[in-house]
Protein backbone atom coordinates (compact mmCIF):
# COMPACT_ATOMS: atom_id res chain seq x y z
CA UNK A 1 0.00 0.00 0.00
CA UNK A 2 1.55 3.63 -1.16
CA UNK A 3 1.24 6.35 1.07
CA UNK A 4 2.18 9.84 0.94
CA UNK A 5 4.20 12.46 3.67
CA UNK A 6 2.06 15.80 3.81
CA UNK A 7 3.84 18.53 5.29
CA UNK A 8 1.22 20.59 8.13
CA UNK A 9 2.60 23.65 8.99
CA UNK A 10 -0.68 25.28 9.60
CA UNK A 11 -0.68 24.65 13.21
CA UNK A 12 3.18 25.19 13.92
CA UNK A 13 1.94 28.39 12.14
CA UNK A 14 -0.27 29.09 14.39
CA UNK A 15 1.76 28.22 17.48
CA UNK A 16 4.16 30.82 16.27
CA UNK A 17 2.06 33.64 15.28
CA UNK A 18 3.24 33.56 12.21
CA UNK A 19 1.92 34.37 8.75
CA UNK A 20 3.17 32.40 5.51
CA UNK A 21 4.05 35.17 3.85
CA UNK A 22 6.04 35.86 6.96
CA UNK A 23 7.52 32.43 7.25
CA UNK A 24 8.78 32.03 3.37
CA UNK A 25 10.06 35.26 3.75
CA UNK A 26 12.47 34.04 6.81
CA UNK A 27 12.42 30.56 5.04
CA UNK A 28 13.94 32.11 2.46
CA UNK A 29 11.49 30.63 0.12
CA UNK A 30 9.35 31.84 -2.35
CA UNK A 31 5.45 32.41 -1.83
CA UNK A 32 4.87 30.04 -4.52
CA UNK A 33 7.50 27.40 -3.62
CA UNK A 34 5.66 27.96 -0.14
CA UNK A 35 2.31 27.58 -1.59
CA UNK A 36 3.29 24.16 -3.31
CA UNK A 37 4.14 22.47 0.41
CA UNK A 38 1.54 23.91 1.57
CA UNK A 39 -1.18 22.24 -1.17
CA UNK A 40 1.18 19.26 -1.17
CA UNK A 41 2.51 18.85 -4.85
CA UNK A 42 5.59 19.40 -3.73
CA UNK A 43 7.48 16.30 -4.64
CA UNK A 44 10.49 17.04 -2.80
CA UNK A 45 11.91 18.87 -0.22
CA UNK A 46 15.43 19.49 0.45
CA UNK A 47 16.92 18.86 3.82
CA UNK A 48 18.03 22.56 3.99
CA UNK A 49 14.86 23.82 3.36
CA UNK A 50 13.68 21.31 6.53
CA UNK A 51 16.36 22.59 8.59
CA UNK A 52 15.11 26.41 8.10
CA UNK A 53 11.39 25.58 8.38
CA UNK A 54 12.48 23.43 12.27
CA UNK A 55 15.16 26.76 12.98
CA UNK A 56 12.08 29.38 12.03
CA UNK A 57 9.27 27.15 13.39
CA UNK A 58 11.11 26.39 16.54
CA UNK A 59 10.36 22.50 16.03
CA UNK A 60 10.57 19.23 15.14
CA UNK A 61 10.89 17.23 11.59
CA UNK A 62 8.34 15.32 13.08
CA UNK A 63 6.44 17.87 14.00
CA UNK A 64 5.29 18.65 10.12
CA UNK A 65 6.20 15.81 8.17
CA UNK A 66 2.94 13.09 8.87
CA UNK A 67 2.98 9.82 6.92
CA UNK A 68 -0.24 9.15 5.35
CA UNK A 69 -1.43 6.03 3.50
CA UNK A 70 -3.47 5.90 0.47
CA UNK A 71 -6.87 4.06 1.06
CA UNK B 1 24.20 34.58 -26.59
CA UNK B 2 20.83 35.28 -25.29
CA UNK B 3 18.73 31.96 -24.91
CA UNK B 4 15.82 34.70 -25.96
CA UNK B 5 18.14 35.60 -29.09
CA UNK B 6 18.94 31.71 -30.04
CA UNK B 7 14.77 31.61 -30.16
CA UNK B 8 14.91 34.31 -32.60
CA UNK B 9 17.45 33.17 -34.87
CA UNK B 10 16.49 29.86 -35.42
CA UNK B 11 12.68 30.93 -36.25
CA UNK B 12 14.38 33.28 -38.82
CA UNK B 13 16.39 30.34 -40.18
CA UNK B 14 13.19 27.97 -40.16
CA UNK B 15 11.78 30.55 -41.98
CA UNK B 16 14.73 31.16 -44.84
CA UNK B 17 14.47 26.85 -45.01
CA UNK B 18 10.70 27.83 -45.96
CA UNK B 19 11.75 30.47 -48.80
CA UNK B 20 14.28 28.47 -50.26
CA UNK B 21 12.24 25.24 -49.97
CA UNK B 22 9.37 27.71 -51.56
CA UNK B 23 11.90 29.12 -54.25
CA UNK B 24 13.00 25.39 -55.34
CA UNK B 25 9.62 23.88 -55.46
CA UNK B 26 7.87 26.44 -57.28
CA UNK B 27 10.94 27.58 -59.28
CA UNK B 28 14.19 25.20 -59.19
CA UNK B 29 12.18 22.15 -59.46
CA UNK B 30 9.54 22.83 -62.71
CA UNK B 31 13.05 24.48 -64.28
CA UNK B 32 15.01 21.50 -64.17
CA UNK B 33 12.24 19.25 -65.21
CA UNK B 34 11.17 21.73 -68.49
CA UNK B 35 15.07 21.90 -69.23
CA UNK B 36 15.10 17.66 -69.17
CA UNK B 37 11.72 17.39 -71.71
CA UNK B 38 13.27 20.58 -73.68
CA UNK B 39 16.72 18.47 -74.47
CA UNK B 40 14.44 14.91 -74.08
CA UNK B 41 10.88 15.30 -75.55
CA UNK B 42 10.52 11.89 -75.32
CA UNK B 43 10.34 12.16 -71.52
CA UNK B 44 7.43 14.89 -71.87
CA UNK B 45 4.93 12.25 -70.24
CA UNK B 46 6.96 12.09 -67.39
CA UNK B 47 6.75 15.45 -66.30
CA UNK B 48 3.61 15.92 -64.94
CA UNK B 49 3.49 12.65 -62.91
CA UNK B 50 6.70 13.44 -61.35
CA UNK B 51 6.11 17.41 -60.66
CA UNK B 52 2.83 16.10 -58.76
CA UNK B 53 5.03 13.50 -56.71
CA UNK B 54 8.13 15.47 -56.08
CA UNK B 55 5.68 18.38 -54.68
CA UNK B 56 3.77 16.31 -52.40
CA UNK B 57 7.05 15.51 -50.82
CA UNK B 58 6.75 19.30 -49.35
CA UNK B 59 3.94 18.62 -47.75
CA UNK B 60 5.52 16.81 -44.36
CA UNK B 61 8.59 19.18 -44.64
CA UNK B 62 6.13 21.86 -44.04
CA UNK B 63 4.35 20.28 -41.55
CA UNK B 64 7.77 19.21 -39.68
CA UNK B 65 8.93 23.35 -40.55
CA UNK B 66 5.55 24.18 -38.31
CA UNK B 67 6.58 21.53 -35.59
CA UNK B 68 10.03 23.52 -35.64
CA UNK B 69 8.50 26.79 -35.45
CA UNK B 70 6.38 25.79 -32.40
CA UNK B 71 9.61 24.28 -30.72
CA UNK B 72 11.55 27.54 -31.12
CA UNK B 73 8.73 29.48 -29.99
CA UNK B 74 8.72 27.33 -26.41
CA UNK B 75 12.25 27.72 -25.95
CA UNK B 76 11.88 31.96 -26.42
CA UNK B 77 10.02 31.19 -23.47
CA UNK B 78 11.84 29.49 -21.60
CA UNK B 79 9.81 26.14 -21.93
CA UNK B 80 12.97 24.42 -23.24
CA UNK B 81 12.22 21.15 -21.76
CA UNK B 82 8.87 20.50 -21.93
CA UNK B 83 6.86 17.11 -22.89
CA UNK B 84 5.23 19.53 -25.26
CA UNK B 85 8.77 20.01 -27.30
CA UNK B 86 9.29 16.33 -26.99
CA UNK B 87 5.89 15.30 -28.81
CA UNK B 88 6.82 17.78 -31.16
CA UNK B 89 10.36 16.49 -31.92
CA UNK B 90 8.61 12.98 -31.91
CA UNK B 91 5.94 14.56 -34.86
CA UNK B 92 9.39 15.71 -36.35
CA UNK B 93 10.50 12.49 -36.49
CA UNK B 94 7.39 10.38 -37.75
CA UNK B 95 7.25 12.81 -40.72
CA UNK B 96 10.85 12.18 -42.34
CA UNK B 97 10.88 8.27 -42.08
CA UNK B 98 7.80 9.07 -43.62
CA UNK B 99 8.24 11.08 -46.00
CA UNK B 100 11.58 9.14 -46.84
CA UNK B 101 9.74 5.95 -46.93
CA UNK B 102 6.84 7.57 -49.45
CA UNK B 103 9.81 8.94 -51.24
CA UNK B 104 11.41 5.48 -51.86
CA UNK B 105 7.96 4.22 -52.87
CA UNK B 106 7.19 6.69 -55.30
CA UNK B 107 10.28 5.97 -56.89
CA UNK B 108 9.31 2.43 -57.15
CA UNK B 109 5.93 2.79 -58.33
CA UNK B 110 7.19 5.24 -61.15
CA UNK B 111 9.90 2.93 -62.31
CA UNK B 112 6.99 0.41 -62.81
CA UNK B 113 4.84 2.96 -64.59
CA UNK B 114 7.90 3.01 -67.25
CA UNK B 115 8.69 7.02 -66.12
CA UNK B 116 11.95 5.89 -63.96
CA UNK B 117 15.20 4.10 -64.12
CA UNK B 118 17.01 2.19 -61.46
CA UNK B 119 20.07 4.51 -61.72
CA UNK B 120 17.95 7.76 -60.21
CA UNK B 121 16.41 5.31 -57.53
CA UNK B 122 19.72 4.95 -56.61
CA UNK B 123 20.44 8.60 -56.60
CA UNK B 124 17.54 9.03 -54.50
CA UNK B 125 18.44 6.48 -51.56
CA UNK B 126 20.73 9.44 -51.07
CA UNK B 127 17.51 11.64 -50.41
CA UNK B 128 15.76 8.67 -48.64
CA UNK B 129 18.75 8.16 -45.85
CA UNK B 130 18.94 11.50 -45.11
CA UNK B 131 15.31 11.53 -44.22
CA UNK B 132 15.73 8.38 -42.09
CA UNK B 133 18.93 10.01 -40.42
CA UNK B 134 16.80 13.29 -39.70
CA UNK B 135 14.05 10.78 -38.51
CA UNK B 136 16.35 9.10 -36.30
CA UNK B 137 18.10 12.11 -34.82
CA UNK B 138 14.34 14.14 -33.77
CA UNK B 139 13.36 10.58 -32.26
CA UNK B 140 16.81 10.74 -30.11
CA UNK B 141 16.36 14.31 -29.31
CA UNK B 142 12.43 13.60 -28.77
CA UNK B 143 13.62 11.23 -25.85
CA UNK B 144 16.13 13.07 -24.75
CA UNK B 145 14.20 16.09 -24.11
CA UNK B 146 11.54 13.91 -22.37
CA UNK B 147 13.79 12.97 -19.58
CA UNK B 148 15.06 16.39 -19.54
CA UNK B 149 11.37 17.31 -18.85
CA UNK B 150 10.62 15.03 -16.37
CA UNK B 151 13.66 16.43 -14.88
CA UNK B 152 12.72 19.69 -14.63
CA UNK B 153 9.24 19.29 -13.62
CA UNK B 154 10.69 17.23 -10.29
CA UNK B 155 13.50 19.92 -9.94
CA UNK B 156 10.03 22.71 -10.36
CA UNK B 157 8.70 20.80 -7.39
CA UNK B 158 11.40 20.20 -5.55
CA UNK B 159 11.37 23.28 -2.47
Amino acid sequence: MEGNIIINIDVMLAKRKMSVTQLADKVGITLTNMSILKTGKAKAIKLSTLARLCEVLECQPGDILEYVTKK
Amino acid sequence: MEQNKLAKWLKVIVAGIAVCGLFIYVFLIPGFGKAIVSDNPEFAYCYQPWLIFISSTAIPCYAALFFAWKIFSNIEIDNSFSRENARYLKWISWLAAGDAAYFFLGNIVLLFLGMNHPGIILYSLIVVFAGVAISVAAATLSHLVLKAAILQEESDLTV
